[in-house]
C-alpha cells in the first residue's frame, strides 16, 4: 500500500512519468492482492512444493528483474536518441559557425 | 578524370600531441588536390580542439565524450550533408601513413570497390602488438574471413577509404558505434558491399594509448564483440535484415 501511495505521488508531483510507473503500479497491486487473498497464495505455493514466504521472494524477484530489463530498454532507446543528438547538435555547430562567418 | 570531392575524416580525443603532426603529414599528400580534412574532436579535456584549430581544417566537436564509434558516425553524417563522394578514415595519433590515401583511393576506383581497408598483416611488417591484442585480431579476422568467404588480415584497422554509397548505410543506427570493426565488415558484406584490403604499413602508437587498453576492456571488447557478430550471424539466418 506504501509503494503504491508513494508511486502514484511521484507521478502527481511530476517526478515519474505516467509510463514509466505502470510496471511499478502493477507490482504494488500485486503485492496487495497477495496479501488480501492469503489462503490463495498458499495453495499457489503448495503446487510447486514451496512455502508462501518464498513464493513471495521468488516472485519479487522476477518482478525486480524484469523492471530492470525494462530500464534496460529505454536505455538502450535513450543511448541511440542522445547519440543521434550529439551529432546533430556537433554538425549544426559547424553550420552556424559558417552561416555567422558569411555574415 | 571526373573530379570527385573527398574527406579526409579525423576523429581525436585527447590528442593534442599528435593532431598537428598528423595533419601536416596528410596535407604533404593533399596539398594541391583541393580535398578537405575534418576533425572529429570527440569532447576532448585537452587542447585538441584549439590544435586542430590552427591547422586550418574543419574542426568540429561533440560536447562530450561519444566514443571513437559514434565519432566516425558523427564524419559519415557531415560527409553526406556535404555531398562527398570518398571517405578517407584515418587515426588521430600517427599509427597511419597518410602516404597510402592515394594508392587506396585508386584502388577504390580501379577495383570498383565501396571500401579499402590498410592492413598491417597482409604482408609481413615490423608491426608488432602486444600478445593478446594480436591474438584478439588474428581470431577475429579468422571468424570473419569465414563468414564472408573472403581472406580478411586486419579486422580492426581503422585506415579505410569509404565510397560515398556506403556513408548512408553506415550513418544508421544500427552502425556498432561501441567497436566497429569485424562486427562492421561482416555488415558490410550480409549488406552486399564489396570491402577488400591493401596491404601497408603502419607505426606503433607512441603514447601507448589505445582504445582496448586495460585488460577489463580487453575482456569487454572480445564478449562485445563475440555477441554482436552472433547476433548480426543470427538475423541472417533467420531472416531479419543484419542491419
Amino acid at each position: 500500500m506504501f509503494l503504491l501511495m508513494l508511486i502514484l505521488n511521484l507521478v502527481r508531483k511530476r517526478k515519474l512519468r505516467e509510463n514509466y510507473s505502470l510496471l511499478w503500479i502493477f507490482i504494488s497491486l500485486v503485492l496487495i492482492l497477495i496479501v488480501l487473498l492469503y489462503p490463495w497464495l498458499v495453495k499457489f505455493s503448495n503446487l510447486f512444493l514451496a512455502n508462501p514466504t518464498s513464493m513471495i521472494m521468488f516472485c519479487g524477484m522476477v518482478a525486480l528483474l524484469l523492471l530492470i530489463l525494462q530500464l534496460c530498454l529505454m536505455n538502450s532507446v535513450q543511448a541511440t536518441q542522445i547519440k543521434n543528438l550529439v551529432q546533430k547538435i556537433t554538425l549544426l555547430e559547424e553550420k552556424v559557425k559558417n552561416v555567422s562567418k558569411k555574415k | 578524370m571526373i573530379f570527385r570531392k573527398v574527406l579526409i575524416l579525423i576523429p581525436a580525443y585527447n590528442e593534442e600531441a599528435n593532431i598537428a603532426t598528423t595533419i601536416a603529414n596528410i596535407k604533404k599528400f593533399t596539398k594541391g588536390k583541393g580535398w578537405d580534412i575534418l576533425v572529429v574532436d570527440d569532447g576532448s579535456k585537452d587542447k585538441t580542439y584549439l590544435k586542430a584549430k590552427k591547422c586550418e581544417v574543419i574542426v568540429v566537436r561533440h560536447p562530450f565524450n561519444m566514443g571513437y564509434g559514434v565519432a566516425i558516425q558523427t564524419g559519415y553524417k557531415f560527409a553526406i550533408d556535404g555531398g562527398y563522394d570518398i571517405l578517407v578514415q584515418i587515426d588521430a595519433d600517427g599509427q597511419h601513413d597518410p602516404k597510402y590515401i592515394p594508392k587506396m583511393i585508386n584502388t577504390l576506383r580501379r577495383e570498383k570497390l565501396d571500401v579499402v581497408i590498410g592492413s598491417r598483416f597482409r604482408k609481413k611488417t615490423d608491426y608488432h602488438a602486444p600478445f593478446m591484442r594480436r591474438l584478439g585480431m588474428i581470431l577475429f579476422s579468422l571468424i570473419v574471413s569465414a563468414v564472408t568467404r573472403r581472406k580478411v588480415t586486419d579486422s580492426t584497422s581503422g585506415y579505410q577509404v569509404i565510397d560515398k554509397k556506403v556513408l548512408n548505410f553506415l550513418s544508421s543506427d544500427s552502425f556498432p558505434c561501441d567497436y566497429p570493426d569485424a562486427d562492421l565488415l561482416i555488415m558490410l558484406y550480409f549488406a552486399g558491399f564489396k570491402v577488400d584490403e591493401i596491404p601497408m604499413k603502419m607505426y606503433e602508437n607512441k603514447t601507448g594509448k589505445s582504445m582496448h587498453g586495460s585488460l577489463i576492456k580487453n575482456f569487454y571488447y572480445v564478449m562485445k564483440m563475440s555477441l554482436s557478430i552472433l547476433t548480426i550471424v543470427l538475423r541472417k539466418v533467420t531472416g531479419l535484415p543484419s542491419f
